[in-house]
């Protein structure tokens, strides 16, 4: 049995070592919400943060998050309150919104990191494919949530 | 069109309407156009809209929602015209039903860029009986004339300032009969249409909880994940059974049309399933074919097929007698996948009883006759529910996603399964926007302006397998569109043709279908046709354009951009097309910032689309056409090797990214006497000729054939 600390609550899951991390969330704990897009970490749609890190849960192992914390999309807010959930709201951000819980899981650590990232920060960060083409208004959110965070700090 | 008040009828168990809610529903008189739509299919008595006893509307939209916007555009428009409370109201994709056949179609199904052009009215036909409704049953309950009274933001006003809540009358609206005739809002009276309102997918679409195909779950369900044929129609040849029935969590394994599927618990076992049946394949139409055997086959009907006339006006003799010069040009496009972000899934349960479908599906009509024959069950006994897509691009216009869950459920005992291929899978296993060959004699006059056009284009047809009915003397109207009679120049003495080019590769819808690569053709043609004269290029499509709305757009797009003035070291490429009744010009802004680099600084884009629900839906889906375009103009090519697509995932066939995304403005033309154009894909077309002829302006070199990565080029 494999032991997952994810969004604050422990769950146990029996499955194989070589189980990547979206697998168990999706198929073992019914999180849905973190997304399959490539299975080889180019799309970004499964990120998910681990120990407050982006990683690309279709090619991280689940038995190597153990110990961990891990948050998903769910876990982010109860009400949509999150500062990136509100900025990306605001922002109207999501069209198709299959690729916006990695967008927003890895806005969420790109901001943790750099609380005002810069243009060209974006850029090097947010390599998530988005289908849709939102990504002016990816940019847009990130700055909006950067504000908002700035604003609720002071 | 029939609109009933159901509230009272016999029909609560199979509608799912609430006792004590008010409910209307609708039907079209049975005019089924076409093969497809031909079959009765349902005693389904759709119902459009309930509203329950806290006043809460629940709207049933007859249009799949793919990130097109088309679920929020509707929601908008009845919520509008019925005076709901916007906070107040839940929008969800319809389930089947005869009742939701897209108007335009004849058949349920979502495409063309149709679904606010084909449900303006009926929704608002609706929404304005709501209201009418509301307002008698309000005037009842207050003991006053109807006259007296309106209809405001989830309440029925009377003059005197009293007012109720929609919540307390819905019991008396549901015993009204429906009105015979309503007046729908004069355009002042709008508060939701022409806004840009916040989608009403967005809640669910930031916390993870919007249901697409590959979330659905059932009790006992299983997960499939299927392998076939990398030459496309070939057969399974061996397999190692036993290895694949010895992985934990393997359950079956299925044979399939083409190939072999591996149904286990989760997606995970499936795929280890998979790796270790280890599947080989032999024959298929394609095998042994590489790339240059696949373009010399098309080269071969572009030189020699027979080619059937697209539109001819005039005579090319006459017209070549007052030429001066005569361009002869050839263009063309690669075969590319759709790569939705979602690959392709789908959930059914199919039993001897009965067959449910969970699917996200762009083709509600198609996707049940195609369940009804595997499974010979009558449509009627066919459920179909929708989910969100997670992008559809026209891929999921195609049931084969559908058949492979109908048929693996029915294999394993009438147990439910949830197939989800692999990116791999996808992207080997799609029905690809066509190649297609373009060759042009342009010949100008004295003055520059074109006396001879023509056209010969060659391409696989994408009709004669979906709808063969509609390919008429070997003329796939799609292959030639916005290139025939539908050009936006005028053209003297026109002669465009079309080839039929029999191709072993699947082709399909893609966003923008013929005019993704006509309006390469045509925009390029003009542009060279403008430079060979001497002129400027927006200035010669002024002159030549013949599409008053384009015009209009193009002027607009010229004063936006400042065309002509950019600063040192930018260069500028304009284009302009029409397309899904609507009307789009842009202009690309790029620099080179090293030897073979391009940069797209800017797209200024102008599109005229009528009437408009939502403008800053239609500006997001301007922008993302563009990106799309780009994508595919920069890097989009789909290549063979032995019958089979070489690229599997997004390492080997490239998307655009953040750090590639240009500024983009996008004005939305204020239409609303022309009603409402399609905003989906008609910002497509012109991106890749006004990268093109950004790039001739910056260097000299015309690229004739796409994507720019193959002519050197790297989009930085």
């Amino acid at each position: 049995m494999l032991e997952l600390k994810i969004n604050g609550d422990l769950r146990r899951i029996d499955v194989d070592e070589d189980t990547p991390l979206l697998w168990a969330l999706r198929d073992e704990l019914k999180l849905t919400g973190t997304k399959f897009g490539c299975g080889i970490a180019a799309c970004g749609a499964c990120t998910v943060l681990v120990d407050g890190e982006a990683v690309r849960s279709c090619s991280y192992p689940a038995t190597a998050a153990a110990g961990k914390e891990i948050l998903t999309i769910e876990g982010l807010s109860e009400d949509n309150s999150h500062p990136v959930q509100q900025a990306w709201i605001a922002e109207s951000v999501p069209q198709c919104g299959y690729c916006q819980s990695g967008q927003i899981m890895a806005a969420v650590s790109l901001l943790k990191k750099n609380p005002n990232p810069t243009d060209q920060q974006i850029d090097e960060q947010m390599t998530n494919i988005c289908r849709c083409g939102t990504y002016n208004a990816v940019r847009r959110a990130i700055h909006r949530s950067a504000r908002q965070l700035q604003e609720q700090g002071a | 069109m029939k609109i009933e008040n159901i509230s009272r009828r016999d029909f609560f168990r199979k509608t799912g309407v609430t006792a004590g809610a008010f409910a209307l529903a609708f039907s079209f008189p049975a005019t089924p156009k076409r093969a497809l739509a031909a079959q009765g299919e349902s005693d389904f008595i759709a119902t459009w809209l309930q509203i329950d006893e806290e006043g809460l509307v629940h709207l049933w939209i007859p249009a799949s929602e793919m990130g097109q916007g088309s679920l929020p555009s509707l929601a908008q428009i009845l919520a509008d015209e019925m005076e709901a409370d916007y906070e107040r109201i839940r929008a969800l994709t319809a389930p089947k039903g005869d009742a939701y056949k897209n108007p335009m179609f004849g058949m349920q199904a979502t495409g063309g860029s149709t679904s606010v052009r084909a449900w303006w009215n009926p929704l608002r036909e609706i929404g304005a009986n709501v209201r009418m409704m509301m307002i008698e049953a309000g005037a009842q309950k207050m003991g006053v004339r109807p006259s007296d009274c309106r209809a405001y933001n989830h309440r029925v006003v009377h003059s005197s300032g009293k007012s109720v809540d929609y919540a307390e009358i819905v019991s008396i609206a549901a015993g009204l009969s429906v009105p015979e005739k309503v007046a729908l809002k004069e355009r002042h009276e709008h508060r939701y249409i022409g806004k840009a309102m916040p989608r009403v997918d967005l809640p669910a679409k930031v916390n993870g909880s919007a249901q697409f195909g590959i979330d659905v779950d059932l009790p006992e369900l299983l997960v499939a994940t299927v392998m076939t044929s990398p030459a496309f129609g070939g057969e399974l040849e061996s397999m190692d059974q036993e290895a694949a029935m010895k992985v934990r969590g393997v359950k079956h394994v299925v044979e399939i049309p083409n190939g072999v599927a591996v149904v286990a618990t989760g997606y995970w076992q499936a795929q280890k399933g998979l790796r270790a049946l280890n599947p080989s394949f032999q024959g298929g139409a394609s095998k042994g074919m590489d790339d240059a055997q696949i373009e010399a086959a098309l080269r071969k009907d572009a030189d020699n097929g027979k080619a059937v006339p697209a539109h001819v006006s005039g005579d090319l003799a006459t017209g070549r007698q007052k030429a001066v010069q005569s361009l002869e040009m050839e263009y063309q496009v690669p075969y590319l996948a759709h790569s939705t972000m979602e690959p392709m899934n789908a959930t059914a349960w199919v039993t001897k009883e009965f067959a449910k479908i969970w699917a996200p599906t762009q083709a509600q009509t198609p996707s049940v006759m195609i369940a009804s024959g595997i499974s010979g069950l009558p449509p009627e006994k066919v459920e179909l529910n929708t989910t969100f897509l997670g992008t559809g691009l026209g891929r999921r216009f195609e049931g084969d996603f559908i058949q492979q869950a109908v048929l693996i459920s029915m294999k394993i005992g009438g147990k439910p399964v949830k197939v989800v291929w692999s990116r791999e899978e996808d992207m080997r296993h799609d029905f690809y926007r066509p190649q297609a060959l373009s060759r042009f004699r342009v010949d100008l006059d004295q003055s520059g302006m074109p006396v001879a056009w023509e056209n010969r284009i060659t391409t696989p047809s994408i009709f004669s397998r979906v709808f063969p009915g509609m390919v008429k003397g070997g003329l796939d109207r799609a292959a030639v569109e916005g290139a025939a009679k539908d050009a936006d120049y005028e053209l003297p003495n026109q002669h465009t043709e079309y080839v039929l080019h029999e191709s072993p590769i699947p082709v399909g819808f893609w966003r923008s279908v013929g005019h993704s690569f006509n309006a390469f053709f045509m925009e390029s043609a003009i542009d060279e046709a403008a430079h060979a004269s001497g002129s400027d290029p927006y200035d010669y499509r002024m002159k030549v354009m013949k599409t008053p709305r384009l015009r209009k757009a193009l002027e607009m797009v010229a004063e936006k951009v400042n065309w002509g003035s950019a600063p040192k070291g930018i260069f500028q490429g304009i284009a302009a097309h029409s397309s899904f009744g609507s009307f789009v010009a842009q202009v690309v802004e790029v620099s080179l910032p090293g030897e073979n680099q391009i940069k797209v600084e800017r797209v200024v884009c102008v599109a005229d689309c009528g009437t408009y629900v939502n403008p800053q839906i239609i500006q997001m889906q301007m922008e993302g056409g563009i990106l799309f375009g780009l994508t595919a103009a920069a890097f989009g090519d789909i290549n063979f090797e032995d019958g089979a697509v070489k690229q599997g995932n997004f390492d080997s066939y490239r998307m655009v990214k953040q750090k590639e995304v240009p500024t983009i403005e996008v004005y939305v033309m204020d239409n609303y006497e022309e009603g409402p154009g399609g905003f989906g894909e008609p910002g497509v077309p012109p991106i890749a000729p006004a990268l093109t002829n950004a790039l001739f302006a910056a260097t000299g070199n015309r690229v004739r054939s796409l994507p720019l990565s193959k002519q050197g080029f790297e989009l930085v």
